[in-house]
């Protein structure tokens, strides 16, 4: 070997050394509620996209290319939500999977619009995001189904004629829609009377107070447009009274605080969602156990919901062929989610089974298949 | 040249070889020994730590523990009815303001007071709790998952301490976790993190991973210390290097991690070593420095004499004694070849004047002989004349061109600038021309073709071969002359593998070959006698007239 031989292998280490490493990973932003009150079904909802985004890189990724996820916490306000989108939009994600509120999602709206980027939302069902042609696809039904189904139900079972509702005007986006939507049903299927009450969960609310004025109206049916623990809290109030009346609850309570802190009465609950604890498929099955392992603790609807966003994110992104917009992906394909098929309307909405929850001895059943 | 090594380049790898390779050698060692000594002290520090946190977090614990056991066994005594248990949990917390909050329940879950006073709760029923549960199955101290409290947003505790018929459920602020961990790694470059034992943050350097209720679970030291498996570790964590000791903190199943980043444990290191590598570096650079200027130094006067060794070589002996900006050792060797220049100069001189003089004595030498044989072939000139008698006239005309043809030798060797050799076409031109006019009839018409290349030869064979040829050439003169046959005679000579090959042809009629195999003729005997003398052969053929094919080596 000679010396400018050895000099240039000693010099190409040196260069080759000093080299970094590119990555070719594919980044995917998650932006949702993971801090604050009201949290606990949205960190469900990032383990689950986690999760997923763990499973994929260990079977090699999107085409060949890791995932790497950055996780922002929008806090449940709307200024900050925005903040984590252009934050996630500057570093180069290919979607947002995300809000997990509907007011959250909505103060993103015109942002994600304007920016032309594809956010993919695992629980916002506002009725405000739907119908419109735009950036913004949502894996969970709107707010209108979810509340036709609650008030078919409702009407199916229950008999009376009066039914008030108690509602958190924090989310009111979401929780005002709601039931505003399960009004028009109720009305329209089975002629109840229906008075609302609202309330703002982060003002320190006094529950006995606002039970009283509630029941003051002598309903039949109480509907409970609130989070978790708030949702315990007034099915205490009922227990306390020992009124065994029937409550209509909305997927946000769905979580293990309201069996936690609810108590007996919670077991009077129902609620109209999307995934079935009863279905025991496979994937679902794989699903739970997994997550079970992976996060000691059991998967809820919400983790569900995050799970499939992560899935269809990853086949969409998978599936997109050059000088193909992802939103068309999303659009003209069906995904297999955990329990069926998913796929999206012009508008990017899904319409998919809604089923009935109850909550029997400390776990959440299906008590129905609503549509 | 290819094959040789260059000076150049070997003083150049030797000398930057010799400087570089003990400082390199000293760079690795010194790198050893800081990296075993920071590895060793890092280890001891992260033990030490852990321990440290752990037996803190137990004795927080074991605190809780004891006022939780306390509290219970004095509520059960203070009375059972509500107003006196807010009464009794009022003083407790008044004595002990540890808990956040705290609250007694009956075995039913309904519970029965609050501290601070929540008429809110009172009444409520938190059967559905799974650690209440517990406690009430098994009648012991069961301890929850830690969750982030509603109420506080922090990372939240609960115990349940059974108290007679009622149970006493205290609620605690983990942000005293972090308290401890600040305490404890203040000092150094260690991180702290805790989990529960879901895997769930407790503590972290970034408190927001906490409130975001992160599981580390996937990590596999994470799973190792959950599970019992605990000790020192070197892995990467969060895409980082580090060294961490782990601890499994019981009955609440948490663990302990102690980590240090490596590149901040080994930070002191590359302090340390950054300057001495960039005094390395610089004397590397010097060395290198040193080193090429050294070689010109030492290559340039080497070059310089080989310069002066190439003219000596090529005979410009007036070399210089002295070299520029040179070492002594180079100059006496410069000095040495100088000298011996002059003496081969000296030398070379005086042997050319003796050559020539030499040469001056060999041309008169020549010419002498050449005189005298000139002097012989007159006297036989003058008796050829007063001759008559026609065979005896014959044999003075032969003798007379043998003569003229070894007297034409030494009159081209003193003519010639070599007195060694002679060119031998002008030679056997000089003497076919002699011959033909001094032999052949003037009323015979024929021609000569001569055809020699150009050659030198020495007297040694000059004088054979030009009797040689006198004898075959004048013998086909005579054949001419007597028969009027021939017409032309050819002499060809060139040289091959050699070897000089001569052809003399005459176009007359053939005679018999034996007269030349055997001949009874001086003229023939002579070349077969000179023949053998040159060491060659000959060859008569008796086609197309005569033709006689010679070849010696030359």
């Amino acid at each position: 070997m000679k010396f400018r031989d050895i000099l240039f292998f000693l010099l190409s280490i040196l260069l080759l050394s000093s080299c970094e490493q590119t990555g070719n990973s594919i980044l995917i932003g998650f932006s949702g509620q993971l801090s604050g009150p009201g949290s606990t079904p949205s960190t469900m909802v990032r383990n689950a996209v986690i999760l997923a985004a763990e499973q994929i890189n260990e079977r090699g990724g999107i085409n060949g290319r890791p995932i790497e996820l950055l996780i922002k916490n929008d806090r449940g306000i709307p200024d900050q939500a925005l903040k984590a989108d252009r934050e996630l939009f500057a570093a180069g994600v290919e979607l947002i999977i995300g809000h997990t509120t509907s007011t959250m999602s909505t103060a993103v709206l015109d942002y994600i619009n304007e920016n032309e980027i594809v956010m993919l939302s695992p629980t916002s069902s506002a009725a405000y995001l739907m119908e419109k042609d735009d950036y913004f696809f949502s894996i969970f039904p709107s707010n209108r189904q979810l509340a036709e189904a609650s008030a078919e139900f409702a009407c199916a079972n229950f008999e009376g004629t009066e039914i008030t509702a108690i509602v958190d005007s924090f989310n009111s986006i979401y929780t005002v829609d709601y039931s505003n939507h399960f009004r028009r049903s109720i009305e329209a299927y089975c002629n109840f009377s229906f008075a609302r009450l609202d309330y703002d969960s982060t003002m320190d609310p006094d529950f006995r107070m606002l039970l009283n004025e509630a029941l003051n109206l002598d309903p039949d049916i109480l509907m409970l447009v609130s989070g978790s623990l708030d949702t315990a809290m007034m099915v205490q109030q009922l227990y306390k009274r020992g009124l065994n009346i029937p409550v209509i609850g909305v997927e946000w309570a769905e979580n293990q605080e309201l069996i936690d802190q609810g108590g007996p009465y919670v077991e009077n609950i129902y609620i109209s969602n999307l995934t079935s604890p009863g279905i025991r498929n496979t994937k679902s099955q794989k699903f739970r156990t997994e997550y079970f392992q992976r996060f000691n603790t059991e998967a809820l609807s919400s983790a569900v919901m995050g799970y499939e966003a992560m899935l269809i994110a990853a086949e969409a992104l998978e599936r997109k062929k050059a000088k193909q917009s992802l939103k068309e992906v999303l659009l003209g394909t069906t995904f297999q989610g955990l329990q069926d098929n998913i796929s999206f309307d012009a508008y990017g909405d899904v319409n998919r089974r809604i089923y009935i929850h109850s909550i029997r001895e400390g776990r959440f059943i299906t008590v129905q298949s609503a549509k | 040249m290819k094959g040789t090594k260059s000076i150049r380049r070997v003083l150049f790898i030797h000398f930057t070889s010799a400087s570089l390779i003990p400082l390199l050698l000293l760079l690795l060692t010194l790198t050893i020994l800081l990296n075993r000594n920071i590895r060793v002290r890092a280890i001891e520090s992260n033990e030490a730590l852990t321990t440290s946190v752990a037996r803190e977090i137990r004795s927080y614990l074991d605190y809780i523990d004891s006022i939780g056991r306390w509290g219970a066994f004095h509520a059960r005594v203070h009375g059972n009815s509500p107003d006196e248990l807010q009464y009794f949990l009022s003083n407790m917390s008044s004595y002990f303001p540890f808990f956040e909050s705290v609250l007694i329940a009956d075995p039913a879950g309904i519970v029965q007071a609050t501290y601070p006073a929540d008429p809110d709760m009172v009444g409520n029923n938190i059967n559905g709790q799974p650690f209440f549960q517990s406690s009430v199955a098994t009648g012991k101290v069961q301890w929850s998952e830690t969750f982030i409290s509603t109420y506080t947003n922090s990372p939240t505790l609960a115990a349940v301490f059974p108290s007679g018929t009622n149970y006493l459920i205290g609620y605690i602020n983990l942000t005293h976790l972090a308290t401890i961990g600040k305490q404890t790694t203040s000092a150094g470059t260690s991180e702290l993190i805790i989990l529960d034992s879901r895997g769930n943050l407790l503590v972290h350097p970034d408190y927001q991973l906490v409130l975001q209720q992160y599981n580390f679970s996937q990590y596999q030291m994470v799973k190792d210390t959950l599970n019992g498996k605990t000790g020192f570790f070197d892995t990467r964590f969060e895409d980082k290097n580090v060294f961490f000791t782990s601890e499994r903190i019981d009955p609440t199943g948490w663990g302990i991690l102690v980590l240090q980043e490596k590149r901040e444990v080994f930070a002191i290191a590359y302090q340390l070593l950054f300057p001495v590598g960039a005094l390395i570096f610089l004397a590397a650079a010097l060395s290198t420095i040193l080193a090429f200027f050294s070689r010109r130094q030492v290559v340039r006067p080497i070059y310089q004499l080989m310069k002066n060794t190439q003219a000596i070589a090529e005979g410009r002996y007036g070399v210089s004694s002295e070299l520029s900006n040179s070492y002594r050792e180079m100059n006496y060797l410069v000095r040495t070849i100088s000298r011996m220049s002059e003496k081969i100069a000296r030398r070379e001189t005086e042997l050319k004047k003796n050559l020539e003089e030499k040469e001056i004595l060999l041309k008169e030498v020549h010419h002498r002989v050449k005189n005298n044989l000139q002097l012989i072939l007159s006297i036989l000139n003058l008796k050829n004349f007063s001759v008559d008698d026609p065979a005896t006239k014959a044999v003075l005309q032969d003798n007379i061109g043998r003569i003229y043809t070894i007297s034409q030798v030494h009159q081209q060797l003193y003519s010639s600038a070599d007195l060694a050799k002679i060119d031998i076409a002008s030679y056997i031109s000089t003497l076919t021309a002699y011959l033909v006019s001094h032999t052949s009839d003037s009323q015979h018409d024929f021609r000569t073709n001569i055809q020699i290349d150009d050659l030198a030869i020495g007297i040694d064979q000059a004088i054979p071969l030009g009797i040689i040829i006198f004898e075959l050439f004048s013998n086909s003169l005579k054949h001419s002359t007597l028969s009027g046959q021939v017409k032309t005679i050819t002499v060809k000579g060139d040289i091959l593998d050699g070897e000089f090959r001569l052809l003399i042809n005459d176009d007359g009629r053939p005679f018999d070959p034996s007269l030349f195999s055997e001949p009874d003729s001086l003229g023939f005997n002579i070349v077969h006698e000179l023949i053998r003398q040159l060491q060659g052969s000959i060859q008569y053929t008796a086609a197309e007239g005569n033709t006689f094919h010679i070849d010696f080596p030359l």
